[in-house]
């Protein structure tokens, strides 16, 4: 009975499920993609099975993030079925039932999709139409539902000690529920942090580019440790601070829009400060694949074979795209959705003497804050790092290509914002879609 | 109510049927400690032991209450005077105030002739059919009717929210029906107030934010915020919780924060459409004696859409509404507000029972 519960609640929830849905289907894509790339790549001889750890990462955390948003959407109706009589434990079986169900079929459509695209590729980049047989079809999708398992084991993990530990009356107020920071002034140890993590990564960003080459390489690989934690910490910080600024109350505040922004961006601020992490680090690996891309289809450059520089080059720059396309994605559906859950703030607004207009304009800055927030940081790095880089580079690499990192660095940037100017009208248009569609209900 | 009159009489009716108190207990399967409670003026017994106790001691209810035998030839009469004493212990012992900028002072609300049709695409409803009334300053408006009778689309016809077919509307000397979309959220933002029955307090603000957003929005200067937050909340009795969400205060409190952001703006006119629909009997009794505050000490006028004749008991008039007209309109004059809350309960029997004649 449960079960077929289960299923008729996931047709009922299916625009609910909308930002699940198009999560899943995507990242099982291209999580297809890299399995596909990494057996055929392994096959060319390069070794790049850590794209698919890297994005069941993404992945876990993504469904995490979704998760807690689903419950956010459902806790009042669960709070119903509790009240019904219905045990906890049944209520978490149906829960979970519902999202393997919808997690299944986005496999499916993310296999099918990921595989397509892959073969694609092989064909055009490598020619290899002979490649395309049964054995990769089969083991890419047994890795991918590895993959899948994982994140979906760890979140069901997640989704049952969510419910065991809410009552029934925290699940009636749960949608209204914000996250709170516990501390007001914890945002200051966050800072403190921030700057000697900062001052780590400066003096190792020197030693590689100053230093000798025995002593450089060692840190190479180690100043990818500072560099997630000054990402980590800076969003923490970044959280923390607007909540502490909405505690202490200043003047400046109460003035345009400040108070109803900051309030939107800091409701949630825990999962928020996730999610900014998490697609910071996406938008660095896509700046660097970019850049690897591009030093890759350079004809000054002379690493391997032109047929196996040439892969390298289009699977990097191929790597760049999926990541922005997942951090638009992701950044665009979130948009949407909380737009579509702020409808009655909105509507309080207009009441208390909004025009219209002047919800559109604020509407329009809560996007453009939003798709551009993870980027903050992402910027910050690539502006201090890149010219010392290239520095670097200028010195190991042939005069034909010097600057090279700062060339890629500007269509890096052209591309980004191409990206940002077409999602932002898509949702912006998707907002005005909706708001009309309530006006004429 | 006398509670010891009435604890006498429950032991002279006892006594003559020959119980003890014990007895009597049992009878109502309770301790005969409640029944000396009683006896004694302490307590009065609960509502559901009202009737038991009537037929026990077979006298009416009306005779518990009074606390005495009731002669059939002072039936009517002392039966009236039992009712009113019910209501005054419910409603209070409130007198009517008189207000130096009471009744007869300039209308800050006008409404001429206003009608409005909805058309679908097969049917045309006439919602609201030639509405004319007049609110002055410093009133307390209420307008009363059943679901349907359209007096929450009168409500949104003065709110801006929506147009009227036909009519004008003048709020403090401005026709507001022919201004554009921009100049009707600046007349909103300038001139009114709004409290809803859902409260629609932005879950994502504190109770502080919700009615600093009020100000920021007017755009009040900045260093004012804070001074006119926290001597409104203190006045509303709202200032302990002004650092919390909505969802962790109770329905009482949102609303009294909804009134606080209401006011805040110094607003004309406040537009309170059910505001005490979600609320208790207590947090509705306290949400219209702020109400009755903020008119009293802080000269707001309210015109409020109720069908809670608690609520209509604390306005100064009320406009009867049905099938989008106004049937009829009671003024409270110098009555205490037991006395129109009669008033209200003969008028909606008048109205009730002429929508019985026509049938």
């Amino acid at each position: 009975m449960y079960f077929k519960l289960s299923i008729r609640n996931a047709k009922r929830s299916i625009v609910n499920y909308l930002l699940y849905i198009t999560t899943m289907t995507t990242l099982l894509s291209i999580m297809e993609v890299s399995n596909c790339i990494a057996i055929v790549g392994k096959q060319v001889g390069f070794q790049t099975i850590s794209l698919p750890i890297l994005i069941t990462v993404f992945l876990v955390i993504l469904v995490r993030y979704i998760d807690s948003f689903m419950l956010k959407q459902r806790a009042k109706e669960f709070a119903n079925y509790l009240l019904l009589g219905m045990e906890k434990s049944k209520l978490s079986y149906m829960f979970l039932c519902e999202f393997l169900i919808i997690g299944a079929a986005c496999f499916i459509a993310g296999v099918l999709i990921g595989f397509g695209i892959s073969a694609a590729l092989c064909i055009a980049v490598l020619h290899k139409e002979n490649e395309i047989n049964m054995s990769l079809f089969g083991w890419s999708i047994l890795q991918t539902f590895f993959c899948f398992c994982l994140a979906e084991c760890l979140g069901a993990f997640r989704k049952k000690r969510m419910i065991d530990k809410l009552q029934i009356r925290e699940l009636v107020y749960e949608k209204d529920r914000n996250q709170k920071s516990g501390n007001g002034s914890t945002y200051k140890g966050w800072g403190i942090a921030f700057m000697i993590d900062l001052l780590c990564l400066t003096g190792l960003l020197v030693a590689i580019v100053f230093l000798p080459e025995y002593i450089a390489s060692p840190i190479i690989s180690i100043i990818v440790i500072p560099l997630l934690g000054s990402i980590f910490i800076f969003y923490k910080w970044l959280f923390g601070y607007l909540y502490a600024i909405r505690q202490e109350k200043p003047n400046f505040l109460y003035h345009k829009n400040r108070l109803y922004m900051i309030g939107q961006i800091t409701s949630s601020l825990k999962t928020s400060a996730v999610i900014n992490i998490t697609l910071c680090i996406c938008l660095l690996f896509s700046a660097m694949s970019f850049f690897c891309g591009v030093i890759m289809l350079h004809p000054g450059t002379d690493l391997f074979n032109i047929d196996s520089q040439q892969w390298m080059g289009v699977l990097q720059i191929s790597l760049c795209l999926i990541f922005i396309v997942i951090y638009f994605s992701v950044l665009s559906l979130q948009q949407i959705v909380e737009l579509k859950r702020e409808s009655k703030g909105i509507k309080v607004m207009s009441y208390i003497g909004k025009s219209s207009k002047q919800i559109k304009e604020l509407v329009k800055k809560q996007i453009a804050c939003n798709l551009l927030m993870p980027m903050f940081m992402a910027l910050f790095i690539l502006l201090f790092s890149i010219p010392l880089v290239n520095l670097k580079l200028n010195l190991l690499l042939p005069a034909a290509m010097h600057n090279i990192l700062l060339v890629s660095a500007a269509c890096f940037a052209v591309c980004f914002m191409f990206f940002y100017v077409c999602y932002f009208f898509a949702v912006y248009t998707i907002y005005i879609g909706i708001s009309n569609d309530r006006k004429h209900c | 109510m006398n509670q010891i009159k009435i604890g006498a009489f429950i032991s002279d009716c006892r006594k003559a049927k020959g119980w003890t108190q014990n007895q009597l207990g049992e009878k109502l399967g309770i301790t005969d400690k409640a029944v000396s409670k009683w006896e004694t003026g302490r307590s009065m017994p609960d509502l559901s032991l009202f009737m038991p106790l009537c037929s026990l001691l077979e006298i009416t209810l009306n005779e518990l209450l009074a606390g005495e035998r009731i002669p059939e030839e002072n039936l009517k009469e002392k039966t009236e005077e039992v009712l009113l004493e019910v209501i005054t212990s419910w409603l209070g012992n409130d007198e009517w105030e008189l207000r130096e900028d009471g009744m007869g002072a300039k209308n800050v609300l006008e409404v001429r002739d206003v009608s409005k049709i909805y058309n679908t695409e097969n049917t045309s409803t006439l919602a609201i059919d030639s509405v004319s009334f007049q609110v002055p300053y410093g009133s307390f408006v209420g307008i009363m009717g059943a679901s349907g009778s359209g007096k929450t689309t009168l409500l949104n016809l003065i709110a801006t929210i929506d147009t009227p077919t036909n009519g004008a509307i003048e709020i403090n000397g401005q026709d507001i029906v022919g201004l554009s979309e921009i100049d009707k959220a600046k007349f909103r933002r300038e001139h009114l107030g709004f409290i809803f029955q859902e409260y629609n307090l932005l879950e994502t603000l504190t109770i502080y934010e919700n009615i600093a957003l009020a100000l920021t929005v007017k755009e009040i200067p900045k260093n004012k915020v804070k001074e006119t937050v926290l001597n409104l909340s203190e006045r509303l009795d709202i200032s302990t919780i002004l650092d919390k969400f909505p969802y962790e205060v109770s329905g009482g409190q949102r609303q009294r924060c909804a009134c606080a952001r209401a006011v805040s703006v110094n607003p004309d006119i406040i537009l309170a459409d059910e505001p005490t629909g979600a609320l208790d009997s207590n947090a509705a009794k306290q949400l219209l004696d702020t109400f009755t505050m903020l008119r009293n000490d802080y000269g707001a006028t309210i015109l409020m859409v109720t069908h809670d004749i608690l609520s209509a008991s604390y306005c100064d008039k009320i406009l009867f509404m049905k099938d989008g007209k106004i049937k009829t309109v009671l003024n409270r004059k110098q009555e205490s507000r037991q006395a129109f809350f009669s008033s209200i309960l003969e008028k909606m029997a008048w109205i009730a029972e002429d929508e019985n004649h026509v049938l």
